[in-house]
């Protein structure tokens, strides 16, 4: 007795030190670029948190849900407090509260960056609790050891990418975890919990609706396969009743659960399980036969009002039909012809194939493996996990951001496939007891079973030394790039930082005045709104395609054109992104045949995006461009007095190779450049004010050029009329 | 607060008129200026006036107060403002008289004192000089420039002093750049300027009365330099005794009163042009004199760390994230450590009260500040005894912060409000006497171990209590 009470302290003890290694090693792997760089928010999506955060932080919760954002979106503005999940910035902001009130009041930046870190190591725990439902602790530990370090996680959740996801895979591990509990117990607490986190899942991701969908599928199946019971019945009703009620009171969601049809399979399947349940009971009451055809009517009575009601429901529009996002999850060309917006956004391209090896590596091959386990056994939460497999490879074949989800189960499903291995490979007990009995066993057999494990577990135990390394490596090279500030060197190899972004959005911000209009392309209005704190035409959170468009239109239209359209949304600076000069191949011009379709899909008589291709199809900046290519703002604010910078005829662009002639670029009549960065990476111009006399800029520019040209002239001639005379 | 003044001025100037004469602020005329050299130094930022006097009691009973008008345009940005004897090269008791106004001649003036060593006997006199530096009111002419163009800047000042007291024979220089020339008004005075040995003489003038109608001279001259302003610095000096540190902390508004540029910044130029490396009116770097043996620098702005600073031979070289032309504005943060024991003295006899005394300023050179608020923070505890700044304050406040750890009523904060400083002035010291208690050093640590122990301790009974409705 008092040996296992000593063995039980010494296995707490044990994995109290496991864990807090775990969220070590989770934690200070996401700090690669708080120590290269600096604490600072990445990327765009998190400075638009951000800023959100410190909103909340400086107005209150209520002001912040009623927060119209006249900063966004100009001359629309954002009903910012009721179009985002409060999730995030909420729990930031208690975390900064709570902090201040033990006496450390820190930063909201720093507790903003390291957000994600922190919350890493709460997956790690509800990944650990989620597995041991489904084998036992030595899996869950494996898994929980997987997820800390696992890249596909990583990617989004570094230090300084305070983005939704960062909170989201750890509410979708504890919710999935409270509800395998609750399913296999009936324990209404437990449900109760799920049903919480879910509400919190509901506040920080739009992600939720993978939760909504696959709980009730789980549900669905179970009661398919005849696994209906009542724990079954109380979890789930539990869980939807109390989810979706609290789920409504996010402003974001509001009625969506009841209207929309990304909702209805989890009212489906309550109404379904209501429905059961007063079978089972009938069942208990009745005889077999007479149950039968009760049965068979009432389904095919229930399936004909269910799919009748859900298509006069959708017709008269009661309830939303499928989003775009929706539709594109099953084709994947759809985005692509449909909404070009969200085809160009580069996360939602369909993943390439190494990019499963390249964040998951060794997990992903013994991730099928692990699901074929769980076959073998087929316990309800083992349906469970393999609906989830299944519907998420999917669903991150499509898209490469939905990695983030399959991670986790890839996680789950390796450790239980090690944990197994282990099990049968690593258990050298068995020996000893073998050798007393003296079966009759050889002592060959007995050698090559022992070389067998030593090899198979040498092996994993190699293969996870390699996955520690491998994550590490890519965590550190591919990860961890603030983005907003790129690493070079100087010329005597010392590490030096470009800084273009901050340096303009810097210079913005301190010489522009405050109510100064920013037209650029949607992909830097975050990062305008957060560091040059200005107001923007277009950001990233892309509601509204036709003001987007405008913008696209805008930078694909001629400089005269572009000046009224630009003119009339009240503009001051355009901004634009140029790496032509330093190779920095992430800039407008890549980007403009997005512009160019984008604002095709509204103005397809205006904007053509033939029109900007070569007569042999080629995408060229040189001599061969095309004419309207040539003529675009973005083209001439791109590369304005670019070939000047070489011998003032012909500039060689970096990025794509080719030489930018001056004469294609021509001179600037409605804009006037007032500030570009130290690489050229980011370039500002001012719209021009209406000329004083009257005149239309361009002839007014033409006029001084000429006066200035014509000023020259008449001193060159006046010698030769002098030896005339 | 200056048309406060103004207007307490003109009550007293109406009361003065009903009354009659007898005014306790005409100042008695007891001197007389023999000699008044005004030499005006335009080589910094801001402007340094040096007025070398020869005066003579003409009272009947010795005097040894000096009075001198200050001009009114001046007055609400003077920095400095000391006097000293010419031979002996020693300062003298000195002071503005800030909230009196005087009259001289029926005009209001403002006026600071100078109190002579001895008083001079009627009919002696003496040599005095006063130092002035306020800030500049010199404007860029013309208004914009091209990159490239030399910056030139014209000065509108008074041509004739405004004194007390008369003024026998009246000198004005200027000094401190290459080139003067003198801007003519239509119908103004005819030109009694030259250039002499870099030097631009007006005068010498004879005779002047007391207070004489304003009469301005604008000089245009080259000063192909930025004109770097503070408008608010916020310098945070944290003393920790745990650490034994003294940590700086300090905030920049930083602008360029220097041309602006005609057209918008072309960096296309800009790099041709290699204007990065010409002296010209933008800003490139800002060099900080750092106290000796400073440690962990950093440089930061609204936007995050600032990656292009260097720290050399107790200097901070910042480059700003981009050149600052003038009229551009450029805000950051800077900070750094310094060993707490360069700092603070402990007061002989008395354990627990202790002296520390912190520089003014660690600005570049060459600035002018419009408003500083300095804060000392002393451990939370720490009880003021004394505060002693040498330079004018606006305010000085004693009030408390909440900051790392503090569980009580928070770090003592000694919060000194300043107005138009120089960087000159970088090498006073201001001076806080503060009692630290040894208790007051444990007590922090302390209830800090309490309050972990009683959160785990709640901790581990809770993990015991069985919560179970049946076993």
């Amino acid at each position: 007795m008092a040996q296992s009470q000593a063995l039980r302290w010494i296995q707490l003890l044990l994995k109290c030190t496991i864990f807090l290694s775990m969220t070590g090693a989770a934690v200070s792997s996401r700090l690669f670029s708080v120590i290269r760089f600096e604490s600072i928010i990445h990327e765009f999506d998190p400075w638009f948190n951000f800023r959100a955060t410190k909103y909340l932080v400086n107005h209150g919760f209520y002001k912040f849900l009623n927060w119209f954002d006249d900063r966004t979106w100009y001359p629309l503005g954002r009903v910012t407090g009721g179009t985002l999940y409060p999730g995030l910035m909420a729990t930031s902001a208690a975390v900064w509260h709570g902090l201040r009130k033990i006496g450390l009041p820190v930063d909201i930046r720093n507790v903003c960056v390291m957000f994600a870190p922190a919350f890493s190591g709460v997956t790690a725990w509800a990944t650990y609790h989620l597995t041991c439902e489904i084998k036992d602790s030595g899996a869950g530990l494996l898994a929980a050891a997987f997820i800390a370090i696992a890249p596909g996680y990583i990617s989004r959740s570094v230090a300084g990418s305070y983005d939704n996801e960062a909170i989201a895979i750890t509410l979708l591990m504890v919710t999935f975890m409270f509800w395998i509990k609750a399913m296999k117990t009936g324990s209404i607490m437990h449900s109760t919990l799920a049903a919480v986190f879910y509400f919190y899942m509901v506040s920080a991701w739009g992600g939720y609706v993978f939760i909504t969908n696959l709980i009730p599928l789980h549900v669905f199946i179970l009661i398919l396969m005849g696994r209906y019971s009542t724990r079954l019945y109380s979890a789930y009703t539990t869980w939807y009743a109390i989810g979706t009620m609290a789920s409504m009171q996010i402003p974001f969601v509001g009625f969506l659960p009841i209207r929309s049809n990304d909702h209805m399979a989890a009212l489906g399947v309550f109404g379904l399980t209501q429905i059961v349940a007063l079978g089972s009971f009938i069942k208990s009451q009745v005889s077999w036969a007479k149950f039968k055809t009760v049965m068979v009517v009432s389904i095919a009575f229930l399936l004909a009002v269910g799919v009748f009601g859900l298509f006069a429901l959708t017709y008269f529009g009661y309830i939303a039909p499928w989003t775009g996002r929706f539709y594109s999850l099953w084709d994947t060309n759809y985005a692509k012809i449909h909404i070009p917006i969200i085809a160009s956004v580069s996360e939602h391209q369909p993943t390439a194939w190494p990019a499963f090896f390249f964040d998951t590596q060794f997990l992903i091959w013994l991730f099928p493996a692990g699901v074929f386990l769980l076959f073998l056994e087929l316990k309800d939460e083992h349906v469970f996990i393999i609906a989830y497999s299944v519907l998420c490879s999917y669903f991150a074949g499509v898209m490469v951001r939905l990695m983030l989800t399959l991670t986790p189960i890839i996680c789950v499903c390796s450790a239980v496939t090690i944990s197994k291995l282990f099990d049968v490979y690593a258990d050298f007990s068995s020996k000893a007891t073998d050798a007393t009995v003296a079966s009759p066993i050889s002592q060959k057999t007995r050698i090559m079973t022992l070389v067998t494990k030593l090899t198979v577990c040498g092996t994993f135990l190699g293969y996870l030394y390699l996955f520690v390394y491998h994550c590490t490596w890519v965590t550190s090279n591919a990860y961890s790039s603030p983005s907003v500030v790129l690493p070079s060197r100087n010329q005597d190899g010392s590490p030096a930082l470009i800084d273009d972004f901050r340096e303009a959005y810097y210079w913005l911000r301190m010489n522009t005045a405050d109510d100064a209009k920013v037209a650029s392309w949607w992909d830097y209005g975050y990062q305008i709104g957060g560091m040059a704190d200005r107001t923007t035409l277009v950001d990233n959170n892309t509601w509204n395609n036709t003001h987007i468009a405008i913008v696209g239109k805008a930078m694909s239209s001629p400089e005269e054109k572009a000046y009224e359209i630009l003119k009339e949304h009240d503009v001051d600076y355009v901004l634009v992104i140029f790496g032509g000069l330093i190779g920095f191949s992430g800039d407008d011009i890549n980007k403009f045949l997005w512009m160019v379709r984008i604002s095709e899909g509204i103005w397809p008589d205006e904007i053509k995006e033939r029109e900007y291709f070569t007569s042999s199809g080629e995408y060229r900046m040189d001599e061969a461009a095309p004419q309207t290519m040539k003529d675009s703002l973005m083209y001439k604010l791109s590369y304005y007095r670019f070939p000047s910078l070489f011998n003032g005829v012909e500039g060689t662009d970096r990025v794509r190779g080719q030489r930018i002639r001056q004469q294609d670029v021509g001179e600037l009549d409605y804009f006037e450049e007032v500030f570009t960065s130290e690489n050229w990476i980011v370039r500002l111009y001012q719209l021009k004010e209406q000329d004083p006399l009257g005149r239309d800029l361009h002839s007014a520019g033409e006029f001084a050029r000429s006066s200035a040209r014509g000023f020259k002239k008449r001193i060159a001639k006046k010698p030769s009329v002098d030896v005339r005379v | 607060m200056l048309a406060g003044t103004r207007l307490f001025a003109l009550i007293l100037a109406f009361l003065h008129y009903v009354i009659g004469q007898a005014n306790v602020n005409t100042l008695p005329a007891c001197w007389e200026n023999v000699d008044y050299v005004r030499t005006v130094d335009v080589s910094r930022t801001y402007l340094q006036e040096t007025v070398q006097l020869h005066i003579k009691n003409v009272d009947e009973k010795p005097n040894d107060q000096y009075y001198f008008a200050l001009p009114e345009e001046n007055f609400e940005t003077v920095a400095l403002f000391s006097a000293k004897l010419k031979k002996a090269d020693v300062f003298l008791h000195s002071a503005i008289l800030s909230d009196q106004t005087f009259f001289v001649n029926g005009k209001p003036i403002k006026a600071g004192i100078v109190k002579l060593p001895s008083p001079i006997e009627p009919g002696k006199d003496t040599f005095i000089v006063i130092d002035l530096v306020y800030k500049s009111s010199a404007q860029p002419f013309p208004g914009h420039l091209k990159l490239g163009e030399t910056q030139r800047l014209l000065l509108s000042t008074a041509k004739y002093p405004t004194s007390a007291y008369p003024i026998e024979s009246y000198t004005l220089k200027f000094i401190g750049s290459s080139s003067f020339e003198e801007v003519k008004k239509v119908g103004g005075d005819e030109a009694s300027c030259s250039n002499v040995n870099d030097e631009f003489i007006c005068g010498t003038y004879s005779s002047l009365e007391v207070h004489r109608e304003e009469d301005s001279i604008s000089v245009l001259f080259d000063h192909n330099l930025p004109l770097p302003r503070v408008s608010t610095l916020n310098r945070d000096i944290w003393a920790s005794h745990w650490a034994s540190t003294l940590q700086f902390e300090e905030y920049y508004e930083l602008i360029n009163d220097a041309a602006p540029l005609k057209e918008g910044f072309s960096r296309a130029d800009y790099m041709k042009g290699q204007h990065a490396f010409k002296p010209s009116g933008h800003l490139t770097a800002l060099e900080m004199a750092l106290p000796p043996q400073s440690e962990d620098h950093y440089f930061t702005d609204l936007v995050g760390a600032v990656s292009t600073f260097k720290f050399l031979q107790g200097h901070l070289f910042l480059k700003p994230r981009y050149p600052i032309f003038g009229d551009w504005k450029y805000n950051f943060t800077i900070g750094w450590t310094n060993a707490l024991s360069q700092f603070l003295r402990v007061e002989s006899g008395l354990d627990d009260t202790f002296l520390l005394s912190v520089p003014a300023l660690n600005g570049p050179d060459n600035t002018f500040y419009d408003s500083v608020n300095l804060s000392i923070y002393l451990p939370e505890g720490a009880e003021v005894v004394d505060v002693w700044c040498p330079l004018p304050t606006d305010s000085t406040k004693i009030t408390t912060k909440h900051s790392f750890f503090d569980l009580g009523q928070g770090h003592t904060k000694v919060a000194i409000e300043l107005k138009n400083l120089v960087d000159t002035v970088s090498d006073s010291e201001v001076f806080v006497r503060y009692k630290f208690s040894n208790s007051s050093l444990y007590k922090k640590p302390f209830s800090i171990a309490t309050a972990i122990f009683v959160a785990s301790m709640a901790y581990f009974f809770l993990k015991h209590t069985t919560f179970l409705i049946e076993q």
